[in-house]
């Protein structure tokens, strides 16, 4: 009898797994979800009471001991690498070398950005579900405020959000203060290095005339 | 990377097999983020080396991607410490 408890946790685990398996396909747990992960539970359970003083010799063994150690000081690291990256993210800096200052963002778009108290959500439709230039402007703008949310979809693949903020062209952008969509937003005037370039332009076109 | 992976076999050609493996997934994951949904898509792009590179290549530094890169090469180098201290205890 024993001899056929000990083995119990081999199919508590098949058992386990296929319950995860089936909740993360229906996204429900029903009742066949829950039967198997609590048959499943209960016969792990079983198998390792079962299996209580095998289990004890093997935790005496040098080598156990060893193999603890690797695997508590990996899964220590790695939480350390994912919170270290995570606060990173979080609390990051950027430091524009360019000579134009390209990828700063203009004083008055900052200092708009920093007055934010409430969530500034946009959803960009372009084609592919991306577009770099902007993704880089949204980067900015999220390094400036964490209120700012911005989100891209392929209207080709979710005709029904398209549909929701009515929209009908390519670069179409819904509109954060009022929830609308607007076709074009003036994004370039945002940036510091545009500026100083559309100035540049201006000087030289009234030099030419 | 590399270098963890050639401490788990003693074969050269199977070591720089895997490696290529895994910097191709490394590689193509920024393009699986593309089809994912929510959380894992954030997560999935954050793990992209390549995608790290791009503010790099602009001429703009930013911290988040200098402690990636930095974490990164350090479990690389962490996992390969702890491969070689395994060898010895098994010896």
């Amino acid at each position: 009898m024993s001899k056929y408890l000990q083995k119990l946790d081999t199919v508590g685990w098949p058992l386990l797994v296929a319950a995860a398996l089936y909740y993360s396909v229906t996204s429900v747990w029903d009742k066949w979800a829950i039967g198997m992960a609590l048959v499943g539970g209960i016969a792990i359970v079983t198998g390792l009471v079962a299996n209580y003083k095998h289990i004890m010799q093997t935790l005496g063994k040098r080598s156990t001991k060893y193999l603890t150690n690797y695997v508590v000081s990996v899964l220590l690291v790695l939480a350390l690498v994912v919170g270290l990256n995570f606060f990173g993210q979080r609390h990051s800096r950027r430091f524009d070398l360019t000579g134009v200052g390209r990828f700063t963002l203009a004083p008055q778009t900052t200092q708009i950005l920093g007055k934010l108290n409430k969530e500034l959500q946009i959803k960009a439709f372009f084609p592919g579900g991306t577009y770099p230039p902007l993704k880089e402007l949204m980067t900015e703008f999220r390094g400036a405020s964490h209120n700012v949310r911005f989100e891209f979809i392929d209207p080709d693949k979710n005709p029904e959000v398209a549909k929701q903020y009515g929209v009908t062209e390519y670069g179409t952008f819904t509109n954060p203060f009022t929830g609308s969509s607007m076709k074009s937003a003036p994004w370039s005037c945002c940036m510091k290095g545009a500026r100083k370039r559309s100035r540049k332009s201006r000087k030289r076109s009234k030099k030419r005339i | 990377m590399g270098l963890f992976i050639s401490t788990l076999t003693e074969n050269q050609i199977v070591a720089g097999l895997i490696t290529f493996a895994v910097i191709l997934v490394l590689w193509l994951v920024d393009s699986f983020s593309a089809s994912a949904q929510g959380a894992m898509r954030d997560v999935l792009s954050y793990l992209s080396v390549i995608g790290h590179l791009d503010d790099f290549i602009k001429g703009v530094i930013d911290t988040s991607n200098v402690i990636f890169y930095v974490t990164f090469a350090f479990v690389g180098l962490f996992l390969t410490y702890r491969s070689l201290e395994t060898m010895r205890w098994k010896s």
